[in-house]
């Protein structure tokens, strides 16, 4: 019994010491191997941010690919192996075996392809071959905003436009997964998914909502490129601002390019011409030599220079008109674009003074959009500036300057006189929604009073007149603003300003009155014409025009030219604004011959206009006849209007709104 | 008795009559060993013990079964996010100004000019 008694007591001691030995002195080891038997981690692909325009449409966006990849020293017959998947992914064999029998651990085969094919790769079930998930890039909008939006290497890094310039907000973390598995390999758990950075700390992956619209950018970009192919020039560029806040809507670029083929194109044609080519701007200039003169009131619109019929002498060069003029107001010499009389202009504001207000403007410094490799631009200090340079900087030249300053420039005249900061990201998102950063306008200083900004702005606008420089840039119903720039460029083989190479620019905003977009178009080196007036202004228009449609910007300014031209029209129209009254325009571009007739045309000389019969039309007469009325027109039913509230014949400055019932016809 | 010594103590644990081990002495007939209390006593103490062990046993399998539909559900809801990203892309794709702009060529359709859009409000 002893004897019993003690072996039942060794072996319980043996069980107890072995469980100790287990379960205490080797738990962590043991533990280990378990938890390596039964979990594990899932890596997901990294991706990338969305990028939206304003109204909240993808213009980048991240989607989950497949990527073959093989391990050469485990793959016993390469030969067969590359066959095999040559079949699949539509690759030469012979490219296929050449990298299955390189010596190297881990090759690629194939990146970036559809999930179905890396499923049927995968079911191929070959040794030493495998799939993974990786992400890639994809732009939905093709060359849409390319310049702007950049690209995104393989590896999910930002290396052009704002993919770059926010890279830390649009590159997302890796996700990983922690899973435990059964006997058979299931999972029967899995963490939520855990985003963390290189240094293991917790991230978060971010949106961008953009201040560009789409449609706007689309139509930027096809008016340049038809613009650039029509004049057979080199590039071109389109900047469409709103001056109030200094959002950018659109900024397009020709030649353009696909971001998602951008290797197929030259690194060069990659470049945001807008804010990487500093030129001289060439009369363009004389808009803000005007808005210095009257600020510092050297001069009046009304002060006379006398113009030397279109040629003059200064410190060894001559300066040309393209007209001989003589004596000149200063109105005229920024409506008719005299060099000879911006030089005077110049003089009697001095060098300093001017430059001061330039810098004022913005030139000579960056404007601090958020992108990568913006231009400062160049304007000379006084103390190094010749007589010929206090000369020609008056018309534009002897300095450098971006597309985006002088948008922004001519944006602060367009506001009253505020330089706004501009910028392109509206807000940072989480991708959960989330705002966490929200960008909001920014001025950067006041450069002129709201008067002289006003007083300004009504002189730009006789450039857009038939008797300005730019009158193919006016668009139906709204009255527009700017000026036209033809400036010669420096050949850089004779470095003397070429002949036949020319810069055609016009910057101008609209409408007038409550300026709602500033629009830059620039056509580098066209061919048969080089007047910004010529080239560049019809841009301004088509752009513009669309816009204010696209913005539902409404007419206010429906003017009818009178038969018998000249003072006496215009007096008609001013007549018109004064009372109000809203009449059919004439189609752009038709003389005041072949204009129609107005409708009101008799009341506006003899009496107060009135509410007209909108009974008996149809829905689209009725709603064209009360828009052009500026009256808002509320609709019932459908059909034909056989009722209006207020009655026909009300006086029409006391009316705002109609109400107009519609029935179908007997 | 053949020889044998019984302790003081044995002889007390014994039955005098029969020699017989008190303990194993065979119970009287008749007499209830346990109350009907004490059985449900029992009887609820082995239902406890039994239902716990069962009710451990099932909730870990349980666990593990929510554990792979849990799994299941979370690659689906991954699977189901992918293609919604995949789906808004194809949106976008088509309703691009460009692939819009010429489909409706293809139609037939041209721009409307400004003057022919009626804003409604």
């Amino acid at each position: 019994m002893y004897v019993v008694g003690v072996m039942f007591v060794l072996g319980l001691s043996v069980v107890l010491a072995r469980g100790y030995q287990l379960q205490v002195l080797e738990r962590d080891k043991l533990t280990a191997i378990a938890r390596a038997g039964y979990s594990g981690t899932v890596q997901l692909p990294p991706m990338r941010g969305t990028i939206f325009d304003r109204k909240g449409n993808e213009l980048a966006v991240s989607v989950e690919v497949g990527s073959v990849y093989a391990h050469p020293p485990q793959i016993k017959d390469k030969a067969r192996a590359a066959s095999e998947l040559s079949r699949v992914l539509g690759v030469s064999e012979n490219d296929l075996q050449g990298l299955l029998e390189k010596d190297a651990r881990f090759v690629w085969l194939q990146r970036k392809i559809p999930p179905e094919l890396c499923e049927r790769v995968r079911k191929m079930k070959i040794e030493g071959v495998g799939t993974t998930l990786e992400s890639k890039r994809f732009y939905p909008g093709k060359e849409i905003a390319g310049h702007l939006i950049g690209f995104a290497g393989a590896d999910n890094q930002g290396l052009e436009g704002l993919e770059r310039s926010y890279d830390q907000f649009l590159k997302g973390p890796q996700f990983v997964l922690i899973q435990m598995r059964d006997a058979l390999g299931r999972p029967f758990f899995v963490s939520r998914p855990t985003p963390r950075d290189e240094n293991g700390k917790d991230r978060t992956m971010h949106d961008l909502v953009l201040t560009i619209d789409k449609h706007i950018q689309y139509k930027a970009q096809q008016a340049l490129e038809e613009a650039v192919q029509r004049y057979r020039a080199e590039s071109g560029q389109c900047l469409v601002v709103d001056p109030n806040t200094g959002e950018i809507l659109a900024m397009a670029v020709a030649p353009s390019f696909n971001p998602n083929a951008f290797g197929d194109y030259d690194p060069e044609q990659w470049r945001n011409r807008v804010i990487t080519d500093a030129y001289e701007p060439g009369s363009t200039m004389k808009a803000f030599l005007l808005a210095a003169a009257l600020e510092k009131s050297v001069v009046s619109p009304q002060t006379r220079f006398y113009c030397e019929d279109g040629s003059f002498q200064v410190a060894g060069h001559t300066i040309h008109d393209t007209h001989d003029y003589k004596d000149l107001t200063v109105e005229d010499i920024v409506v008719l674009s005299s060099n000879i009389g911006a030089v005077k202009i110049g003089w009697k504001l001095g060098y300093q003074d001017f430059t001061e207000y330039l810098r004022g403007f913005g030139f000579g410094k960056k404007t601090g959009i958020d992108l990568m490799g913006e231009r400062q631009g160049f304007v000379r200090p006084t103390a190094e500036a010749r007589p010929i340079d206090r000369a020609n900087v008056s018309f534009g030249q002897g300095l450098t300057v971006t597309s985006l300053q002088i948008a922004m420039a001519m944006a602060s005249i367009a506001n009253g006189g505020v330089l706004m900061r501009p910028y392109l990201v509206k807000e940072i998102r989480e991708s959960g929604g989330r705002v966490v950063k929200k960008s909001q306008p920014q001025a950067v200083r006041r450069v002129l009073t709201p008067e002289t900004a006003g007083r300004v702005k009504q002189i730009l606008s006789g450039v857009v007149s038939s008797r300005g420089t730019a009158p193919q840039a006016s668009i139906a119903g709204f009255q527009a603003a700017g000026k036209t720039g033809t400036a010669q460029k420096v050949d850089p083989q004779t470095r003397r300003y070429s002949r036949s190479k020319y810069v055609a620019l016009f910057v101008g905003f609209v409408p007038v009155e409550d300026p709602r977009l500033v629009c830059l178009v620039l056509v580098n080196e066209p061919k048969g014409s080089s007047y910004g007036g010529v080239v560049a202004a019809p841009v301004f228009r088509e752009v513009g025009r669309w816009t204010l449609n696209h913005l539902q910007i409404k007419p206010w300014l429906r003017f009818a030219m009178a038969s018998g031209e000249g003072q006496g029209s215009e007096q008609v129209v001013f007549e018109a604004l004064k009372k109000g009254l809203m009449i059919e325009t004439p189609k752009e571009g038709t003389s005041g011959e072949e204009a129609e007739t107005s409708i009101g045309e008799e009341e506006l000389v003899t009496s107060e206009p009135v509410l007209p019969d909108f009974r008996g039309g149809s829905m689209r007469e009725v709603l064209k006849q009360g828009n052009s009325l500026g009256l808002r027109v509320v609709i019932e039913g459908t059909g034909v209007a056989v009722e209006q509230v207020p009655e026909p014949g009300v006086e029409l400055s006391r009316v705002s709104t109609v109400r107009v019932r519609f029935s179908a016809p007997l | 008795m053949g020889g044998r010594k019984w302790t003081c103590q044995s002889n007390r644990l014994r039955n005098q009559g029969t020699g017989v081990r008190t303990r194993n002495a065979r119970k009287k007939d008749g007499e209830p060993r346990l109350t009907s209390r004490q059985v449900v006593l029992i009887a609820a103490l082995f239902l406890i013990f039994m239902g716990s062990g069962i009710g451990y046993v099932w909730s870990n399998f349980e666990g593990t079964q929510i554990g792979y539909d849990l799994s299941r559900l979370q690659k689906r809801e991954r699977e189901l996010n992918e293609l919604h990203r995949k789906l808004k892309l194809e949106l976008a794709f088509l309703t691009s100004p460009q692939y819009l702009e010429n489909t409706a060529r293809d139609a037939g359709l041209h721009p409307a000019e400004p003057e022919q859009v009626i804003l409604v409000r």
